[in-house]
């Protein structure tokens, strides 16, 4: 699909209509790449360099935001574009397959980081494959479209060119359905206790379980009282230093 | 097969609830940029339309779909699945209702959702030229691959495929009423304060080329600068729905 003229589009001269990267505040050798997945219901193409893009630079890695859409949903076009996206980087950078790659998302961008992780994994990629952070992702998307009265329609729009029915669509985008063919790397995952967007125990709480029969190194940080994507400064340092070490370790 | 049930889950708000008696005519409602969220109550729209005995359905689609064909067949599902649930026969008229992005979405549905017996069509700001539209707008990009994706085709042959002033000669013959503003659309056109250069490049030249292939239009201008509509001028709406679903008796 990467490959197919519409994906063309996005190329080493358009690629800034299609995703937020920080490479202009990069001096010297890129040491690795990060992904920035976001959550459901916001897709800012207009984003402003920020601390995060600022804290990655500083480090030599190369982070990219990907405009999939608000209600993107981890759906098979959604990945090609990071696919492709991720060729034009490499591309442009002259990246490849000695170079680290960590997955990080939230929400539903954490969720998408647990697909774009098995597919990167399962198809293949043109960087090196090292790690995946996930923030309160969303991890059984069964269970979260029949608790959540909001969510059904996104899927309906997400998977709409899908030649299956509603259910298969669900259950080929479930991370908790696919779970086996996680790959064994470092995984860390935040999940908060309050988590006003779905009960954290029916998702990462049945997930990382699941995950740890595949992988032997996921660390699970269950934060009490903390909100929906809401870390504080002291347990981001730690996931975004799980993300810096990682990269770093495989450089 | 993925809109097989459609309406097993929360697709569209309706105000089936509201209406006493018999159900005369179907409102499709598609809403703008910037007012995405999900209704679950009735507003003044949902509540004028009850007593009118119209059953109105707020659609959820979704707005970087931009009017695709996804958004079409949801569209006619959700429309299919309503009839059955309510019991509303092929004889009842269908009126598209879209502001914005979502009068897009009318305009493209229109042309194909072949099973909806159209009354007609009530368009307040529609993008009407997608070319156009994304050289004014260069992130607007973004939400075209987003929508067209899936079209096994090159972007800017899938960008055509979709955008309204292209498939004029596959409009039904139904009744067609702008709204627009008398005020330039700042948020579309940021730089452009110009009545005039909006009306010319997403406007005028659409209901022209209508016009020149024998559609029915009419245009009216209200004092407002963009979608979501004022809920004023959306009441002004409500009553040209109205009464194209009386076949124009008041």
């Amino acid at each position: 699909m990467k490959n197919s003229e519409f994906y063309k589009i996005i190329n080493a001269e358009t690629i800034d209509r299609f995703a937020h990267t920080n490479a202009e505040l990069i001096n010297g050798r890129i040491k690795g790449v990060v992904t920035r997945f976001h959550g459901y219901g916001g897709c800012n193409t207009s984003l402003p360099i920020d601390e995060l893009d600022k804290f990655f630079a500083e480090h030599n890695i190369l982070s990219f935001y990907p405009f999939y859409g608000p209600w993107a949903w981890a759906s098979d076009a959604c990945l090609a574009m990071i696919d492709r996206i991720i060729d034009v980087l490499c591309e442009i950078h002259g990246l490849d397959g000695t170079t680290p790659l960590v997955i990080h998302g939230q929400s539903m961008g954490g969720m998408t980081s647990l697909l774009y992780t098995r597919h990167a994994a399962v198809c293949g990629s043109p960087l090196k494959l090292v790690g995946c952070a996930a923030d309160c992702p969303v991890c059984d998307l069964d269970i979260l479209w029949k608790t959540r009265r909001d969510i059904f329609s996104s899927l309906i729009a997400a998977y709409g060119h899908y030649d299956c029915s509603f259910d298969e669509a669900v259950r080929r985008t479930n991370p908790l359905a696919l779970v086996a063919d996680m790959p064994d790397i470092p995984y860390y995952i935040v999940q908060g206790e309050l988590d006003g967007e779905f009960n954290p125990l029916e998702q990462s709480g049945v997930f990382v379980p699941e995950l740890k029969k595949y992988a032997g190194d996921v660390y699970y940080e269950f934060v009490p009282g903390m909100a929906h994507c809401s870390m504080t400064q002291e347990i981001a340092s730690r996931y975004f230093d799980f993300i810096v070490k990682t990269i770093e370790r495989n450089a | 097969m993925i809109f097989d049930n459609i309406l097993r889950g929360n697709i569209a708000y309706t105000n089936r609830d509201l209406i006493k008696g018999e159900i005369k005519g179907v409102c499709l409602y598609f809403h703008a940029f910037g007012d995405e969220d999900l209704i679950y109550a009735p507003r003044p729209l949902e509540n004028y339309l009850a007593k009118k005995g119209i059953l109105s359905a707020y659609v959820f689609f979704d707005v970087w779909q931009f009017g695709s064909d996804i958004t079409a067949k949801t569209v006619d599902a959700v429309y299919n699945g309503l009839c059955e649930k309510f019991g509303i026969g092929r004889n009842i008229p269908t009126v598209l209702f879209g502001e914005g992005v979502g009068a897009t979405v009318a305009l493209n549905c229109a042309r194909m959702t072949a099973s909806i017996p159209l009354a007609g069509a009530v368009l307040a700001c529609p993008v009407t030229d997608f070319r156009a539209h994304s050289e004014v707008r260069g992130d607007i990009d973004a939400v075209y691959f987003t929508a067209f994706r899936h079209l096994d085709t090159d972007f800017n042959c899938a960008v055509d495929s979709m955008s309204p002033i292209l498939h004029i000669n596959e409009m039904p013959d139904i009744p067609y009423r702008f709204i627009l503003p008398d005020k330039a659309d700042s948020r579309v056109y940021p730089d452009k304060f110009d009545r005039g250069i909006v009306a010319d490049e997403q406007y005028d030249r659409y209901i022209a080329k209508m016009g020149e292939h024998g559609l029915d239009t009419v245009v009216e201008t209200y004092d407002f600068c963009n979608c979501p509509m004022p809920e004023d001028i959306r009441q002004i709406a409500a009553d040209i729905i109205s009464d194209m679903l009386s076949g124009g008796k008041k």
